[in-house]
């Protein structure tokens, strides 16, 4: 027994050297020193991680840390002061608004159809079709001029910003509402590996995970196709902004500001353009 | 000196008592907050409307709530899985207890204890990348999910409790009624099989009803692998989604009246375990009294 | 139902059979097959165990990929430029792991608008420092236009770094971390250690756009590099043998580049191997290529490096330590309460309704799903008292999870203490307190101990519990309220955003071992146990 226990012991002063060793690059001396807790959207997650990973260059006592359970529990954790910056894929509702969240759009983004690169020959969609593909009212490729197999439907889940979105420009405008059958994956990055993976399927994403894998290929929607200019003339049907959510306005010297304004700087801008997500000023 | 002994002693007890009721406690707690949290939500929808309505749209406008084709899920999936793993849990309980003899019974023992080690979310790897392709060659499935790769993944989770429970049941058989059996000339077989089973059985059904709530609790593991359609299951093949699983899915946004409606949902599982937990009991109690 | 009935139909059948002996060896041919079932399920649980953890370790710990590029397989590491006396070779620092790299990743090593990062090539979380020398002349002048093809740039970046000579160049990418410079051929004969060679690949498979356009619902999309290379070497005739369409191939020469990118374009089914940054400038098409790439995935690195980026480069070093501190702080206090818990029960309740009651309590407590303690976490930790997601609210959900198992096990060693053991104390004038303490704790230790492993056990590889309390974030645990991944947490994380296979495999790997290590420790200290209650 006491062997073991100095075992554990030892164990656990070796556990908490080696973490004194992995956190030392914080060094202790500019103004910002301190955690930070920022949080919300899974989509924004990329931009803020490799954001707040350059940010570290710039800063490195100022440790901050981001935790993606959504963008609905973004807004509110920054409401309620779980993060001192939110984040939200999808536009503030009024009653955000009304208890104080002030977004900063930050980047843009699109939403793009995508479906099984090796069984799915088509290359455009309408989007009556589309509709009727997420509607439930068109299950077989073979009823819109496609091969003779049951159209497999992916859908993300229940409160996403990206199904959100997709719904809101989408079945929503045809007064419809999203098939029942379809398989519910809940992040983008799922949603193209299993597109990818699965014969016969269609699902959405935002542009970032176009390309992320190779058994997936985009469609255009109407003849648009996926692309940066498309969402920036507006002909694009379904876009999106990503937005930082703070509550009241940013107070002035703080590293939330600091930070906002990097990531609207060019070099942030850079960083999303990066991360395939569309930069404001392009 | 004594007294003071004493007043250690009692001041200990104490402790210990506070110790031992911290379970009962915690139970108390989470029954209480689950409740608490999710009973709000029947200001909005009636309880049959919840239970018994398939219609889950609870960010449309005006919401719904119906949660039957989940209770389906997690009915279809459960019983998929004991289809599959009570034949073989009840043969490997049987090869344990009677059998096994050596190292092989040795290996097995630790394999058994190993499964029931191994995380579950390995186990929803597992399935995804290793039965889901095989599913979907054989029986034509799109994408190789559903109740029946749940089902199967379910069923090797739940084995170790079956086989466990199956094993000591039939060693609490009393070893006059086995000698007893054999001496009449019945042979091996015959007497596991028309004495030893027989008179073990509320113990083996405890096995099999514990097996079942952890099929009905597991949620990574199904989570990976059911495919996570809000559908009522229509088969085998069709994707599903359990009560966990809706849980999981949803917590990560929900807000308001959504989130009311996952903790009602997690009454609704609460209270089936608490079910499953009761027959167990009662079950249990019933073999110590047969042994008697 | 009594025993006594349940005995009878055996007992008659059994003297039957003494005496007709066709049904004897009916009974006997129905044991043997009933035992051969039996026996056979008892190998399939064994073959099942051996499929997962097997599958697990064998993708755990080699990835086997095949990765489409927009260029052939082929390395170059002394690369021949058009219109350059010297040949090209490309060095980096040696703690770089990058063997290799396509010519679109080189160019953006020294075209972004900032440093790139090592790790879109190899998962190595390492930022670069390109390295140019700015007196060479011409050839300098002409690797510039090489490595600035498509860019509208009259120099490089501010980022990238000037030397003045070739050695210097050699020490500065000797000396810097992440460095990646550029020399001639000739000058690169006798590299110093800590500075190699990086491979090079450029050759793209031009084709003409008939190639990949749809012909009886077939269609081109790809090649191996197997394909690749037989296409190169002229043993292919028609697209057909590749997996096109119906189309002769023509391999055209890349010698005169003008020439034969016109022919290209014109000739239906034409295909030439060429520099890929042609492809580009001329608008052509090309076929991806698939390269056949495999290796170690549980390194050395993987297991000491910190993660970044979504945990896609790095390692999981921050993420095995909050293991290891969720395990610690859990069972720190978990074992106390338990093991006085079951000191209560199984030492000083009396037998009754008190005892019922905790009994239930324990039963039930252990047959809660993890998703329930999962919310009640989240709503009483993380909202009610206000702990936020985070590790302290995590410890406290799963040391109530882990409760039962200690209570029970210390119960079962408590109880298998012979009670001639404190008999013999109490005789002896040691209080109840010290006897407990002195003789009946000492004794029961490995049984506690045990019960503590699989607690440690379950722990692990907890996921449901966590998602709602613990967080998602990735850095190494600062504080009680600060949101961590574990491995478990992790692996789903990256399963779930599917962000690699071979990363989600790799910490399975880890999570794999780590359950495997608790359960042998548990067994032994088992042994142990019985072979203390034998003596």
């Amino acid at each position: 027994m006491k062997k073991i226990m100095s075992v554990l012991m030892v164990l656990m002063v070796a556990a908490s050297a080696f973490a004194a060793g992995q956190q030392e690059a914080a060094s202790s001396e500019a103004s910002f020193a301190g955690n930070y807790a920022f949080g919300g959207s899974s989509t924004v997650e990329p931009i803020i991680r490799a954001a707040a990973e350059e940010y570290a260059e710039i800063h490195p006592e100022a440790k901050i840390s981001y935790d993606a359970p959504g963008s609905s529990a973004g807004v509110r954790g920054a409401l309620d002061g779980t993060y001192s910056i939110g984040a939200a894929s999808r536009a503030l509702k009024d009653s955000e608004i009304a208890d104080g969240a002030v977004p900063t759009a930050i980047a843009k983004d699109g939403v793009a159809v995508v479906v099984n690169s090796a069984s799915v020959p088509m290359d455009d969609i309408t989007m009556d079709q589309l509709i009727a593909i997420y509607a439930g009212e068109v299950t077989n490729w073979s009823e819109i001029g496609g091969p003779d197999a049951t159209i497999v439907v992916f859908n993300r889940d229940e409160a996403s910003g990206t199904r959100s979105c997709f719904n809101d420009a989408t079945v929503k405008t045809a007064k419809k509402s999203f098939t029942e059958t379809a398989a519910i994956v809940t992040s983008n990055g799922d949603m193209v590996a299993k597109v990818g993976s699965t014969p016969y399927s269609i699902g959405y994403c935002g542009f970032g995970y176009l390309g992320r894998d190779a058994g997936t290929k985009s469609v255009s929607v109407d003849m648009i196709t996926p692309e940066v200019s498309h969402v920036l003339d507006g002909t694009y049907p379904v876009q999106r902004d990503l937005i930082l959510i703070t509550n009241g306005a940013v107070p002035a010297g703080s590293l939330e500001e600091a930070f906002i304004n990097y990531i609207l700087s060019d070099e942030g801008q850079e960083i999303v353009a990066e991360e395939k997500f569309i930069p404001l000023n392009s | 000196m004594k007294s003071s002994k004493s007043v250690l002693e009692v001041a200990v007890e104490k402790i210990l008592l506070i110790s031992a009721f911290i379970s009962v406690i915690s139970v108390v707690f989470i029954t209480v907050f689950i409740f608490k949290e999710g009973l709000p939500l029947f200001t909005r929808v009636s309880p049959l409307e919840f239970l018994f309505s398939s219609n889950w749209a609870p960010t449309a406008d005006p919401p719904q709530y119906g949660i039957l084709s989940f209770i389906m899920g997690s009915v279809w999936v459960t019983f998929g899985a004991l289809l599959l793993s009570v034949p073989i849990g009840l043969a490997v309980g049987i090869f344990m207890a009677e059998m096994a003899e050596g190292r092989f019974a040795q290996i097995l023992r630790s394999v058994v204890e190993l499964l029931a080690g191994i995380p579950s979310v390995i186990y929803g790897l597992f399935g995804y990348i290793a039965i889901s392709p095989v599913i979907r060659r054989l029986f034509d499935s799109p994408t190789g999910l559903g109740v029946l790769t749940a089902s199967i993944v379910l069923a090797i989770m739940t084995l170790p409790t079956i086989i466990n429970i199956t094993e000591v049941s039939l060693r609490a058989v009393p070893g006059e009624l086995k000698e007893g059996s054999l001496a009449l000339g019945a042979t091996h077989w015959m007497t596991i099989y028309r004495v030893m089973v027989p008179s073990a059985r509320s113990g083996i059904l405890a096995g099999i009803v514990l097996g079942m709530g952890r099929a009905i609790g597991e949620t990574m593991a199904v989570l990976m692998v059911a495919g996570n359609a809000v559908t009522m299951p229509r088969g085998p093949l069709s994707l599903t989604r359990t009560l966990t699983m809706n849980i999981a899915t949803d917590m990560k946004y929900a807000a308001d009246y959504h989130a009311v409606s996952l903790f009602t949902t997690g009454i609704v599982l609460f209270v089936f375990i608490l079910g499953i937990n009761s027959l167990v009991q009662y079950l249990m109690k019933k073999t110590v009294k047969e042994e008697m | 139902m009594s025993s006594a009935e349940v005995l009878n139909p055996p007992v008659s059948k059994g003297r039957k059979e003494v005496v007709s002996s066709p049904q004897s060896r009916k009974l006997r041919m129905q044991e043997k097959v009933a035992k051969g079932i039996i026996w056979g399920l008892a190998a399939l649980t064994i073959a099942i165990l051996v499929w997962i953890v097997g599958y697990l370790m064998v993708k755990g710990l080699r990835y086997n990929n095949m990765t489409p590029y927009n260029v052939t397989p082929y390395v170059e590491r002394v690369i021949d430029l058009d219109g350059t006396e010297d040949d090209l070779v490309f060095i980096i620092n040696r703690g770089v792991r990058e063997q290799d790299i396509e010519v679109d990743g080189l160019r953006t090593l020294f075209n972004k608008r900032r440093n790139e990062n090592w790790g879109f090539y190899n998962e190595q979380n390492l930022r670069a420092q390109p390295v140019v020398n700015e007196n060479a002349g011409d050839f300098s002048v002409q690797v510039k236009d090489f490595i600035l093809a498509g860019e509208d740039l009259d120099d490089y970046r501010g980022y990238v770094e000037k030397a003045s000579s070739w050695d210097e160049v050699i020490s500065y990418v000797g000396g810097t971390e992440g460095a990646i410079g550029f020399l001639p051929a000739s000058e690169a004969a006798d590299l110093p250690r800590d500075v190699k060679v990086l491979g090079v690949r450029r050759k793209a498979i031009a084709v003409n756009p008939s190639v990949l356009m749809i012909k009886d619902s077939r269609m081109l999309r790809e090649l191996t590099d197997k394909q690749a290379e037989k296409i190169a070497a002229g043993e292919v005739s028609n697209w057909m043998e590749v997996g096109g369409t119906d189309l002769p191939l023509t391999l055209l020469d890349s010698e005169n580049i003008e020439v034969n990118m016109e022919a290209l374009q014109s000739t239906e089914g034409a295909v030439m191997l060429t520099d890929y940054r042609y492809v580009a400038e001329y608008g052509v098409r090309s076929v991806p290529v698939l390269r056949h790439e495999t290796g170690w995935n549980l390194t050395w690195h993987f297991i000491t490096e910190a993660p970044a980026r979504s945990g896609q480069w790095g390692g999981i070093s921050y993420i095995i330590i909050n293991t290891f501190f969720l395990i610690l702080f859990t069972i720190l206090f978990s074992a106390p309460v338990g093991v006085m818990a079951a000191i209560y029960m199984v030492e000083y309740a009396k037998q009754g309704r008190l005892m019922r009651i905790l009994r239930m309590g324990t039963e039930t407590l252990s047959g809660i799903p993890s998703i329930v303690f999962g919310l009640f976490g989240f709503i009483f930790f993380v909202r009610i008292l206000g702990m936020g997601i985070g590790f302290i609210s995590s410890t406290l959900t799963v040391t109530l999870m882990v409760l039962p198992t200690i209570i029970r096990t210390s119960e079962e060693a408590l109880k298998s203490v012979p009670q001639s053991f404190r008999e013999g104390s109490l005789a002896l004038g040691a209080t109840k307190l010290q006897t407990i303490i002195k003789v009946v704790l000492p004794a029961a230790s490995p049984g506690i101990l045990t019960g503590i492993i699989l607690a440690v056990g379950r722990t692990v590889g907890e996921t449901a519990v966590l998602i709602y309390t613990l967080g998602s974030n990735y850095d190494l645990v600062s504080g009680p309220s600060s949101s961590a991944r574990v491995l478990s947490l992790h692996l789903y994380m990256l399963f779930s955003e599917a962000l690699s296979f071979d990363r989600t495999f790799a910490t399975g790997a880890v999570l794999v071992i780590l359950i495997l290590l608790t359960n042998f420790s548990a067994t032994f200290m088992m042994k142990r146990m019985n072979k203390n209650s034998g003596m």
